[in-house]
């Protein structure tokens, strides 16, 4: 009978050993699993941020001249140098960088407000309400490169030919509308950043309280008043991340670019000091491009690693900021109805 | 009182403002769909004729258009001398066919440079009437047909001279015509077209069957090949049908009066028609656009000059006469393959990562690790792309036995450390809660890796003679800098986050009840989570890698720089590939609107839509199912 017992704790503790060191096994693979995913992260941002700022922190040496002043290795990259075989540097590219997401900004922002408040405050839970919140989690899914596309069929040729026949005749053949250009990038980029937009909206929409719109309600203003007097003022934190993060994404966008118009070297600004001051049809330089450029037409590919990781940090750097504004943002928010007692 | 109307009438525009508005957004992701169709349908539509009306005496001659005009052929022999001129080496070539012997005379282009070569060629016996003769567009080959079916293709030398290359049988056939291109024409048979083509076979030239195409009815009279390659043939029942070269069936066209008795093109899009009773009428295609088939798209397809049918994309002419191979089938391919290695490589690390994040560490460290990883998918692909083409490219194969080895060293050397370990770490092992970030397995984490890369390195010298480098050509297989093992690793990183961070969510939100009463009970956490979690998070974690491969799959800029954007369809991971995204990023710009390559790249654009579309909505099914399902417990 003790035998029995004896025999019975035995392997009672040999599988718990076992277990134990099943869980030990697993539990620090996860670990380092982890452990690996931030190593990758520290390691991108390391060779970004050393290689990038090595060759920024060097000066040109051989080739200016003499009774040249030497050009620090960032004004060879803001203004354009020989060692950077694309003439204009990198200040146009930021230029159109932020021409475009700002008239994009123009674009989506009234749009996705729109929709977040169409699904909030005014639809049912009726099938299409179903549908219409598949198809936006879905766009949010969909490659970059089909907007690219569709903003070129749609946008360019049945728009932008459309408007070229009828408010532009007189320039035909030669395209105004008809062709790529800053407008059709800004529509295109506004409609693949709408479900940023429109999803962070009413995240901010659905945590107000109904009973401030009741109360709203109650005191005889309309359902407009009420969301434009009550909801929202109160949303606008939540809105603001939302216009910020769709900013962020925008700004890193390459491929849907590269079919609606952006070009390795515009004659000039998309921006003027004279009116109409902002030339929607014209073509535009961009940041994100840019490092494609130079990475794809690279001459020697080895030495151009610094100047693609500086231009590369330059875009890091403004994509992180927006991020970081908008982390910021989303904070201030959390505390602001943690005060009111809203949550 | 009016102004309360007023407030009331601006309430309800306002409200229909919105519904319009979004009622416009929800139709965009159907527009968008509807959009690609329109463009990709014109392609599979039957092409339609209308009658061109001329006034007397304006018809368009045969002259005006000599080239592509009917009339006559040349190069086909009716009892007279044939004419071939060889312009790059600056020769004319004179053939008199005879009764037993062909007399050629090579004449210099211009007069007097160099003297005058008589030959004689000795026809075969039983070979018949000569009926055509051509060159190749290299200008290294004549093609002798004769009536019986009979060839002989003669190399010509750089003087002109002719040697005899290769003699074969063909069908018997009445007349050839030859294609835009200048490799291939089309025998005319009685009741068939076949389309032959100078093909080398083990670096021997000859003269091949490549595709052929019954006419039920017998032919009547067969025009000349458009430089669409289109031939239109006139059949003994005086029906008019279209045989596109490369399609599998002769399109009959409607509108057409029967009782045709000769057909010729005019045109790329116009052509007469005589009828038996002597009346010419003119017809027009409505366009030039190239018919499409499910055949030229996604199964083998044996194009001018190949040896074997196979998957081609080269869409574009480079030259007049260029024969279009659209076979998406390398695009296809080329996508899945990089993107399931990109999986392969994500999907363990995002997975580890996710459980330890979402199930083990506390919910206020989880706060601050999470971005730390998600914080990869702000990174601008072209940044990441631009960085690993410059300098992880260069590297990556020198350096793969020693990351392979530093990668399985992980799992295999870690494990068997911890499984001779006399003492756990006892905080994972019972209470089931990390509070801190294991940090101290750095040290231990780098020397395995560094241990796990010596031995790598150990390998490579053992078993692939020094260098993986020079022993991969060696055994046959081709390596390039950019190749499909880099964007499959570069691709990793970049749908790390998807993946890791649907996944982490999808542990997270499972009520931690089931699992805390487990281990009341005895278990593990680890059994806890296998047992407990793991089986209510599976779903979500299915669909954290469904949606991140299809993320993988609409990737562009990554495919753009590193996959070298040369289709093929071998399996091969240190070979490029081309994907579909690329494709479009490269080749929509410059493709002429409206044309069959447009077109066909659209139809590229409209495939990957659906098949993320499909992948996206399957994932968030299953997601959504799984959250509202357990949600209420939490």
């Amino acid at each position: 009978m003790s035998g029995d017992l004896q025999r019975m704790r035995y392997s009672i503790e040999s599988v718990r050993a076992r277990e134990e060191k099943l869980g030990a096994v697993m539990s620090a693979m996860t670990a380092v699993a982890t452990l690996l995913a931030l190593l990758s992260v520290v390691m991108f941002l390391g060779f970004l941020i050393f290689l990038g700022g090595d060759w920024l922190a060097n000066a040109q040496s051989a080739t200016s001249g003499v009774d040249q002043p030497v050009k620090s290795n960032f004004e060879v990259l803001l203004w354009g140098g020989a060692e950077l075989a694309v003439s204009g540097g990198v200040f146009p590219a930021i230029v159109g960088t932020i021409v475009l997401t700002l008239v994009m900004t123009v674009i989506v922002s009234p749009l996705g407000i729109v929709v977040a408040l169409y699904l909030t405050e005014y639809a049912g839970t009726g099938w299409h309400t179903r549908l219409l919140r598949i198809g936006i989690q879905n766009m949010a899914a969909i490659p970059s490169i089909i907007y690219g596309v569709f903003g070129l069929a749609f946008f360019v040729y049945v728009i932008g030919g459309r408007l070229d026949n009828l408010f532009f005749a007189g320039n035909l053949p030669n395209p105004t509308f008809g062709a790529p250009g800053l407008l059709w990038a800004s529509l295109t980029l506004a409609i693949l950043t709408l479900p940023t937009v429109i999803v962070a909206t009413e995240e901010g929409l659905l945590r107000l309280p109904l009973a401030l719109r009741e109360g709203s309600r109650a005191l005889g203003a309309t359902r407009s008043e009420t969301i434009f007097r009550v909801v929202l003022p109160a949303a606008t934190p939540s809105i603001m991340t939302g216009i910020i993060l769709a900013v962020a994404r925008a700004a890193g966008e390459v491929a849907p670019l590269m079919l609606v118009g952006v070009v390795r070297y515009a004659p000039t600004l998309p921006v003027s000091v004279e009116a109409p001051f902002i030339h929607l049809e014209q073509k535009f330089m961009h940041l994100g491009f840019f490092v494609y450029d130079l990475t794809m037409h690279a001459p020697g590919s080895e030495g151009r690693v610094g100047i693609v990781a500086a231009s590369g940090l330059l875009l890091v750097l403004v994509i992180a900021t927006l991020n970081l504004a908008a982390l910021l943002l989303r904070l201030r928010l959390r505390r602001t109805f943690l005060r009111t007692g809203f949550e | 009182m009016f102004a309360r109307d007023r407030r009331y009438l601006t309430d309800s525009l306002f409200g229909l403002l919105i519904r319009s508005t979004s009622l416009v957004v929800g139709l965009l992701i159907l527009g968008m769909f509807t959009q690609m169709l329109l463009v990709v349908w014109p392609m599979f539509a039957a092409p339609s004729v209308s009658e061109q009306v001329f006034v007397a005496g304006m018809e368009p001659g045969t002259a005006a258009v000599p080239e592509s005009g009917g009339g006559e052929n040349p190069g086909e022999f009716a009892d007279r001398p044939v004419t071939i001129d060889l312009p790059r080496k600056a020769v004319q070539l004179v053939l008199v066919p005879g009764d037993s012997v062909i007399a050629v005379e090579t004449r210099p282009q211009l007069p007097a440079t160099t003297p005058v070569r008589r030959q004689r060629l000795s026809v075969l016996e039983g070979a018949g009437a000569l009926s055509f003769a051509a060159i190749d567009v290299a200008e290294r080959y004549l093609l002798l047909t004769f009536k019986s079916g009979i060839f002989r293709l003669m190399s010509i030398r750089d003087d002109g001279h002719l040697e005899s290359a290769y003699a074969g049988t063909l069908p018997a056939h009445r007349s050839v015509r030859p294609v835009p291109g200048g490799q291939s024409w089309v025998l005319v048979t009685e009741d068939a077209l076949v389309q032959v083509h100078l093909v080398f076979l083990a670096a021997e030239a000859s003269v091949a069957t490549l595709r052929s195409m019954p006419v039920s009815d017998g032919i009547a009279h067969a025009s000349t090949v458009s430089p669409d390659r289109r031939v239109l043939v006139a059949t003994r029942s005086g029906e008019i049908r279209l045989w596109q070269l490369d399609m599998r069936k002769l399109t009959a066209l409607d509108g057409l009066r029967g009782g045709a008795r000769s057909v010729d093109w005019l045109s790329p899009v116009l052509f007469e028609v005589i009828y038996s009773d002597g009346s010419t009428r003119y017809f027009e295609l409505a366009s030039r656009l190239a018919e499409m088939s499910v055949n030229r798209l996604f199964f083998p397809v044996q194009f001018e000059g190949y040896s074997e049918p196979g998957y081609y994309w080269q869409p574009s002419a480079t030259s007049d006469g260029f024969e279009p191979k659209t076979s998406l089938i390398p695009l296809l391919l080329g996508t899945l393959k990089a993107a399931l290695v990109g999986l392969v490589l994500a999907v363990p690390v995002a997975l580890g990562a996710a459980i330890f994040v979402g199930y083990y560490l506390s919910s206020r460290r989880r706060e601050q690790v999470k971005p730390f990883i998600e914080v990869i998918a702000s990174f601008p692909t072209v940044v990441i792309a631009g960085l690993a083409a410059l300098w992880l490219a260069p590297r990556l194969i020198e350096s793969l036995p020693e990351i392979v080895g530093g990668a399985l060293a992980l799992p295999i050397l870690g494990g068997v450390a911890l499984l001779m370990a006399k003492h756990l770490p006892t905080s994972v092992t019972r209470r089931g809660e990390v509070k801190v970030l294991p940090l101290h397995f750095l040290p231990g984490l780098v020397i395995v890796i560094l241990v796990g890369a010596a031995l790598g390195h150990w390998v490579e010298q053992w078993l692939f003679e020094g260098s993986l480098v020079t022993w991969l050509p060696e055994q046959g297989i081709a390596v390039q800098q950019l190749n499909s093992l880099l964007v499959g690793f570069i691709l990793g990183f970049a749908i790390l986050p998807t993946v890791f961070s649907l996944a982490e969510e999808a542990i997270y939100e499972v009520p931690r009840v089931g699992a805390a009463g487990s281990i009341a009970l005895g278990a593990t956490p680890w059994r806890s989570f296998q047992d407990v979690v793991l089986p209510i998070a599976a779903p979500g974690i299915i669909s954290a890698v469904m949606l991140g491969f299809g993320r993988g799959i609409g990737e562009t800029m990554i495919f753009l720089l590193l996959s070298g954007n040369a289709p093929g369809t071998d399996g091969s991971l240190f070979s490029g590939i081309r994907s579909l995204s690329a494709t479009l990023a490269i080749e929509l710009p410059e493709a002429a609107v409206g044309g069959t390559h447009f077109r066909t790249l659209f139809l590229g654009a409209l495939i990957l839509f659906a098949l993320t579309f499909v992948i996206n909505t399957l994932g968030h099914l299953i997601r959504n199912r799984i959250l509202t399902k357990h949600r209420v417990s939490r």
